[in-house]
């Protein structure tokens, strides 16, 4: 849904009242993107209703292939970018799941498409709702990933993520929350297309088809270079960080915005981090808030970009720290929490040690609550170390 | 006597020193097509034999641009790169999907069905030597019934008949559909180009005769093709926006001259075989009714 | 460590192959080596003359009309002949036969050689004239082939003929509605041209004898048969007592023999039945008397059909006894019936006469036609002899100075113009290498298409063209030639017909159908890459006509 309140035109701007689907959907006008598919998922749908409408009416020119899966949308995507023009799709949870083989290939391919995807619980059973565990799922498949926020950010992050991945030849997804994101109306300033065009240019590849130098793309890579071309993409994929670090700075001298890729409230004389990500940050700062007004040093770590994981940044900041506490929306069963369980990694070989505390909440899109949250941190700060690798929320603690 | 009433144009695009078996009629197919097609073509190739064929990194012997795919995104993978040209003004350029039988009758027919149903402006060639032999010879629904594969072995032999893959293409009202072998060098390459000149969601089935999965000897490759036109087990026909026209009008050789030069049909019984005539009979006599359809 | 660094720098950073495959020689991978190989048709290996069939008939196919011509010309200098009384094992043998119908090769034989009759048949250019002479005594089909190839090597020859005109049997023995007499002295004008020296009038053994023959240095002999064997009867030579060879000799000499109202012939063969269809001409009512059945007669059956249809009777299973004669005039013969018994050395069943089963058929008169014999009188005591032929050893040599020999002559000859002009042209190289000083080079067998060789998917049944003749009633007015040629159109259709067994026509099977793109167009021909050929055999098995060949290829 859109309702356009005020005539607020800054340099040529919009302001809109959006939903997050919509939000995206401009974004991709935006962006100039060639050739769309979408296929249908709750709660990602109206990103692919918005797009059919901009489409037909020729607010953007692209081609829309309505296709029949979500497995065939990402395929097509594979196609087109071969070509050499911008794409995206867009879609959640299952439809994700589906495209689990493409998504490797589209990033094996070096094939910089870029996905909005909205974090939603996967079956059995069934659940619509909010949930990390559809996108983290897909973490080993070689896309760059982003969680956000708030719609605006989720609008910004998208013409971010085009940028990024088309220096590096890597694909990126863009993530939100199920309803939360994409069902909430937001205030969202929509930059004109003259600034979009200065930020982005126009796709060019180094590699592409070419029909005077006909070639083969993604032909058996024998023993002898397989390894080096994973090495290659690797090497690429670290260097992301900095790129995205870079894309960030530049997006705020054209748009007067900027996220990072850590997010940091109030940590620098924190004892106790909180980390959290998506629309669940957004509360965990009110409770960083209330609980400095105790007294408390704690502080809100939003994590932005997940893959590459930015080891360095977030060591930076939770090194000296004495305790952490991460809040994960999301399950690897037999495992605990995904994000708890990569930043003990990111700092294992290393020489700081502070204990950090997993805890499972939100599930199912579960309302992650300001009580809940405050209840995580306050038995972080009382415990010495944790016993177990996740403390669900209202069950453990 | 033997003058060519169509000229097969000298020029090959596929190059020599490709990996096809000895014998193999995949490189023959392909050939042709690309004799049909010209250079503007761009093909897609989910897993196949032609995976291997073409050879591995940083070779390539199909002389135009060549995209791998995953085995069951042969069609969509098509339908964006045509989308793609279309968007940088391109509207020449040929794009075809190169599928075997399995990812086209089995595991790629999801995206076949919603390509054809969005008609997508491509050209989708199934070469269908009936299993999934690159695999090991793996039955796949173009198996035809009875056949011997390693999945169905004597002790459990496919026993439901081979689907009409060209039928069910019909209901999805494209315009162009036909079956093509390659021991009718001619009329396969007329076909081709007759293909080249038609907008829309074009589908053409080849029958490939397999040394290694058939168990035939490899230079009967080329005979046990024509045998089974021949015979009427594969029968060369066009259906162009609905009307079916039959290009080889003779069906006067019984199927046993046909089954008798494959070692995956050597298992079969006399009474196997009158049953499968009497299909093949039936299938025949509804496709000349068929014909006389308006 | 760093060297896989400084690869991986140097990498695209996608998989994108841009190398064609040519550096895989697959033609690694053969055991089977496919080779173009042509093969004789079975028609060329049984033509006596060696005539390369296949080629003339697809120059024919092609409308070159004139190559086809010298196309035969290089192995027979008688096309016209031939295509007129060949009995034509060619048709016998063609594969097309085992298909639908055999090829009318001898009627585009004759075609060709009526299509040129017209135009300038140009005269062979000699390149190397060398300095030594030959003899060839006798101007039968055998002598005038040997003379023709020994022109064409280069030496000098002469020809020997007893008779006024030059021809042998094809003129004294072949009836003119066989053998046009025009036709014949058409092509012997042809093989004379190239400068070949004729003395008629010369008999061997009373004109010269072989001592005389001393300033040449190679002697052929090619006499043939042509003395009449007799019935051993009394009054064998008495008036209204003709033999077959006598008789035909005066009719084919353009005299009118005159011949009373009923004549019987006696005999079987060829020359006998010539005789009874150039009595009838004459205009009288002919009889055929043969001792054995008709499937026993050694006449083509072609002939004794047509001589049925032209009102010749025939009287099977009997053998005159005696020439009747009465007040000095010719009678009739009495005869026996015979019955058959068990098969002669000629493998046919011997007649045996039946006891008690005399009588008597009169008639005008009686012509004795039960084969002929060379006259070897002349020849002295060093020729090996057998039956009143002479031997010759496979190359023809008689075993006696320099003496070659050749058509009926020679033993075991099988009585044909076309071994005849066959045996004149291996004579012709025997003596070649006879005069070369060198030893005589057998060649080396070739493989013969059958036609389970061929692949006939690729022709479609046809019917052969049907030759035209003159009605029966018109036919033995006069001896003008029973059948008519065809035409341009119509023997083009029928060389289409033809498989071309053997030899390659430039079809582009091979070329079209290799999976490994290893044929290529060569001049006219193809060659095989086999640096990528698979060794498939796919173009073997669509050759149409057993062009290629297969053998094994053992790699260590």
């Amino acid at each position: 849904m859109e309702i356009s309140v005020k005539e607020e035109k800054i340099n040529n701007q919009q302001s809109l009242l959006l939903e997050g689907t919509y939000a995206v959907a401009y974004a991709v006008k935006l962006c100039r993107v060639k050739v769309i598919t979408v296929y249908p998922i709750t709660p990602s749908s109206a990103i692919a209703e918005r797009l059919a409408e901009m489409v037909g009416d020729e607010e953007l020119d692209a081609k829309y292939i309505k296709v029949e899966s979500e497995h065939s949308a990402m395929a097509s995507l594979i196609g087109a970018s071969h070509v050499g023009v911008r794409t995206f799709t867009a879609t959640s949870s299952h439809g994700l799941a589906y495209m689990h083989e493409t998504l490797h290939w589209a990033s094996g391919a070096r094939l910089p498409i870029v996905m909005s995807n909205t974090n939603r619980s996967l079956g059995s059973p069934w659940s619509i709702l909010a949930e990390q565990t559809d996108s983290l799922s897909q973490r080993d498949t070689g896309w760059i990933q982003f969680y956000c926020e708030s719609n605006q950010e989720i609008f910004d992050t998208l013409i971010q993520a085009y940028r990024i991945a088309e220096q590096v030849y890597i694909p990126a997804m863009v993530n939100m929350d199920a309803f939360f994101s994409t069902h909430v109306l937001e205030n969202i300033v929509i930059p004109s297309q003259e600034m979009v065009d200065s930020y982005l240019p126009e796709f060019e590849p180094q590699i592409k088809i070419d029909l005077n130098k006909p070639s083969a793309f993604g032909g058996v890579a024998p023993g002898d270079s397989y390894f080096e071309f994973k090495y290659k993409m690797e090497e690429d994929m670290l260097k992301a960080v900095d790129v995205a670090v870079k894309a960030d700075n530049e997006f705020e001298e054209i748009f007067g915005r900027r996220y990072g890729i850590i997010n940091c409230y109030l940590c620098e004389d924190a004892e106790t981090i909180l980390v959290m990500t998506c629309t669940a940050a957004g509360t965990g700062r009110v409770v960083i808030d209330n609980m400095r007004k105790k007294g408390k040093k704690v502080g809100l770590m939003k994590i932005r970009l997940f893959r590459p994981f930015p080891s360095e940044a977030i060591i930076n900041v939770l090194k000296n720290k004495m305790k952490i506490a991460v809040i994960d929306r999301n399950i690897s069963r037999g495992v605990g929490g995904i994000f708890a369980q990569e930043i003990r990694a990111a700092f294992y070989n290393t020489k700081y040690h502070p204990p950090i505390f997993g805890f499972i909440a939100g599930l199912g899109g579960r309302d992650i609550t300001p009580e809940q949250i405050e209840k995580a941190l306050n038995y972080t700060i009382e415990s010495d170390y944790p016993d177990r690798e996740a403390y669900w929320l209202d069950v453990d603690v | 006597m033997n003058k060519r009433i169509f000229e097969i144009p000298e020029e090959d695009i596929l190059g020599k020193g490709h990996m096809a078996c000895i014998g193999c009629g995949v490189p023959l197919a392909m050939k042709f097509m690309l004799k049909g097609l010209g250079r503007k073509t761009i093909l897609v190739v989910p897993a196949c034999c032609n995976s291997v064929i073409d050879g591995t990194y940083p070779f390539s012997a199909s002389g135009v641009p060549l995209v791998h795919v995953p085995i069951a995104a042969g069609a969509a993978v098509s339908s964006g790169i045509r989308a793609g040209l279309d968007m940088i003004g391109d509207i020449e350029t040929t794009v075809v999907t190169w599928a075997g039988d399995g990812g086209t009758y089995d595991i790629g027919f999801q995206a076949l069905s919603g390509a054809s149903e969005r008609d997508e402006n491509i050209i989708y060639v199934c070469y269908d030597n009936e299993a999934y032999m690159n695999t090991g010879i793996h039955r796949s629904s173009a198996s035809p019934f009875l056949a011997w594969t390693t999945t169905t072995p004597l002790s459990s032999l496919k026993n439901v008949p081979k689907k009409n893959i060209d039928f069910i293409m019909a209901e999805h009202k494209i315009p162009y559909i036909a079956t093509a072998s390659i021991a009718f060098p001619e009329d396969f390459i007329k076909k081709f180009v007759t293909a080249k000149n038609i907008r829309g969601m074009r589908f053409i089935h080849i029958l490939i005769p397999c040394q290694a999965g058939w168990k035939t000897n490899p230079s009967k490759t080329v005979k046990i093709a024509r045998l089974a036109v021949q015979t009427g087990i594969f029968p060369l026909y066009e259906i162009k926006s609905g009307k079916i026209t039959l290009n080889y009008n003779e069906k006067d050789i019984p199927i046993e001259e046909y089954f008798k030069l494959q070692g995956r049909f050597r298992h079969l019984k006399k009474k196997d075989i009158i049953n499968i005539q009497k299909d093949v009979d039936r299938n025949w006599k509804k496709i000349i009714k068929l014909t006389k359809v308006v | 460590m760093s060297n896989l660094i400084e690869e991986i720098r140097n990498l695209p950073y996608t998989v994108i192959s841009h190398t064609n495959m040519l550096w895989n020689k697959t033609g690694t991978w053969r055991h089977v080596k496919p080779y173009y190989e042509n093969k004789i048709a079975q028609c060329t290996s049984r033509c006596p003359c060696g005539n390369d069939i296949a080629e003339f008939i697809l120059s024919a196919s092609r409308g070159e009309f004139q190559k086809g011509y010298e196309i035969i010309k290089m192995k027979s200098p008688f096309p016209g002949v031939c295509g007129r009384v060949c009995y034509h094992p060619c048709e016998t043998y063609c594969n097309r036969g085992e298909f639908d119908e055999p090829i009318a090769i001898q009627m585009i034989e004759r075609f060709l050689a009526d299509y040129m009759s017209d135009k300038e048949r140009i005269i062979p250019e000699i390149i190397e004239r060398k300095n030594k002479r030959v003899a060839v005594i006798g101007t039968g089909p055998a002598g005038f082939s040997c003379a023709y190839h020994l022109a064409l090597k280069g030496y000098s020859v002469v020809l020997f003929e007893a008779y006024e005109k030059p021809g042998g049997m094809l003129r004294y023995g072949i009836p003119s509605y066989r053998l046009p007499k025009d036709v014949l002295d058409r092509e012997i004008k042809d093989i004379l041209d190239i400068g070949i020296e004729l003395k008629t009038n010369t008999r061997l053994g009373n004109d010269f004898s072989l001592d005389n023959l001393e300033e040449y240095d190679a002697v052929y002999l090619a006499i043939g048969a042509n003395k009449s064997r007799s019935l051993g009867l009394s009054e064998e030579s008495a008036d209204g007592v003709f033999s077959g060879l006598e008789f035909l000799e005066r009719v084919n000499s353009g005299e009118r023999v005159e011949l009373g109202k009923k004549v019987m012939v006696v005999g079987g063969g060829n020359t006998a039945l010539d005789t009874a269809r150039c009595a009838i001409r004459c205009g009288s009512e002919v009889t055929v008397v043969y001792r054995r059945s008709r499937n026993e007669m050694p006449a083509w059956q072609e002939d004794v059909d047509d001589a049925l249809e032209e009102g010749i009777k025939f009287v099977f299973l009997t053998s005159p006894t005696e020439i009747l004669f009465e007040g000095g005039i010719f009678k009739g013969i009495r005869c026996l019936k015979m019955e058959l018994g068990e098969p002669d050395e000629s493998g046919r069943r011997r007649p045996i006469p039946i006891k008690d089963s005399d009588f008597t058929i009169s008639g005008n008169n009686i012509i004795v036609s039960i084969g002929e014999e060379p006259e070897i009188s002349f020849l002295n005591e060093s020729f090996e002899i057998k039956d009143k032929k002479v031997i010759t050893d496979f190359s023809g040599f008689s075993g006696v100075r320099k003496v070659f020999a050749g058509g009926d002559l020679v033993y075991k000859s099988s009585a044909t113009v076309a071994s005849a002009i066959g045996f004149g042209r291996s004579g012709a190289e025997s003596i070649d290498f006879f005069l070369k000083n060198e030893k005589i080079k057998v060649k080396e067998e070739q493989k013969i298409t059958k036609f389970e060789d061929l692949n006939i998917d690729y022709f479609k049944s046809a019917g052969r063209i049907i030759l035209s003749e003159l009605a029966v009633n018109e036919r033995i007015k006069d001896f003008s030639e029973i059948i008519g040629c065809v035409s341009s159109e119509e023997v083009i259709y029928e060389s289409e017909r033809c498989f071309t067994c053997g030899l390659c026509t430039m079809c582009d099977n091979c070329l079209v159908f290799c999976p490994d793109m290893a044929v290529k167009r060569k001049d006219t021909g193809y060659e095989i890459d086999y640096d990528y050929c698979k060794g498939c055999s796919i173009c073997f098995e669509e050759c149409p006509r057993n062009v290629i060949s297969l053998e094994r290829e053992i790699k260590l």
